[in-house]
């Protein structure tokens, strides 16, 4: 009978202490399991960090796809239109390929050094008068090949491919 | 004998069509500094033929060393604007004024780029 009191003024204890992190006004012995409670949270909380950190660590190095040994191929259509006043066919063929290399180099340019994006829009009596999107791209390409040329009604399609591997970056 | 050349390559690209090209070609005043780079291209030329100075070889063999000049490497700018969901762009691609080591043999003609230092 005495060890089952002791056991439930314990218990009583036990459950009081659960119960002081929610009271401002606290016993002292209380308070300090709050706060080893509290320091065991931090601590649980700066090794969920940790991992957090970790697994952020890792999905950073996911994304770094350029490796030794190991080749990346960027490939895009870049797409060209003959100018009306052209002499001749071959002319024509000619001056599209052009503008179709320039708009593969474009699209190369912008999937490896990205896009560079500015809207602007006007609201006038709660109604859109204009809307102005402004995009540009600038990048020196190397190495980039043409690998395959389609030339359909006027319209030139040039498939271009660009190889980029760790090796060939100056290290 | 070699003899050196600058060269310099760019064209405008307006909505999809080609607006201009403009291919300079000079022999070079003074020698030029620096190590050539990269491979060197072949192309052939004809030795009795009257014309066998280097813009007529670069003009008679253009897609070859217009893939040569890829190589190398190329500027691209691009600008393009939308305004009320109608598109407008205008791209420049340019090769920048480089030095060329030509050296004209029995049956073809070798070109070389020099690649300068850090000065330019």
């Amino acid at each position: 009978m005495k060890y089952l009191l002791l056991f439930a003024s314990l218990l009583s204890l036990e459950l009081f202490a659960a119960d002081a992190p929610k009271n401002d006004a606290c016993a002292p012995q209380n308070c300090t399991t709050t706060q080893q409670n509290t320091a065991k949270t931090t601590a649980k909380d700066s090794a969920s960090m940790q991992t957090i950190e970790t697994s952020v660590d890792e999905s950073q190095n996911e994304h770094i796809v350029l490796k030794p040994n190991r080749a990346v191929i960027i490939s895009v259509v870049g797409q060209g239109v003959a100018p009306t006043n052209t002499t001749s066919p071959a002319q024509a063929y000619a001056l599209a390929k052009r503008a179709a290399i320039a708009d593969g180099y474009r699209l190369i340019a912008e999937k490896l050094r990205g896009v560079e994006v500015e809207g602007q829009d006007l609201i006038k009596n709660m109604m859109v008068e204009r809307s102005t999107v402004r995009t540009a791209v600038y990048a020196l390409v190397k190495q980039a090949n043409v690998v395959e040329t389609n030339f359909r009604d006027g319209l030139c399609e040039v498939e271009m491919e660009i190889r980029l591997s760790y090796d060939s970056l100056p290290h | 004998m070699a003899k050196e050349y600058l060269l310099s390559y760019d064209y405008t690209v307006k909505n999809a069509i080609i607006y201009n090209e403009k291919l300079l070609i000079s022999p070079a005043m003074t020698k030029c500094k620096g190590k050539p780079t990269g491979k060197p291209l072949l192309l052939p030329y004809d030795a009795n033929s009257d014309k066998n100075d280097f813009r007529s070889v670069v003009t008679k063999h253009f897609d070859r060393f217009f893939a040569y000049l890829a190589t190398l490497g190329f500027a691209i700018h691009e600008r393009s604007t939308t305004q009320n969901f109608q598109n407008t762009s205008t791209a420049h691609l340019e090769f920048p004024t480089t030095c060329f080591k030509v050296d004209f043999n029995d049956s073809f003609v070798t070109i070389t780029a020099i690649k300068q230092g850090e000065k330019r």
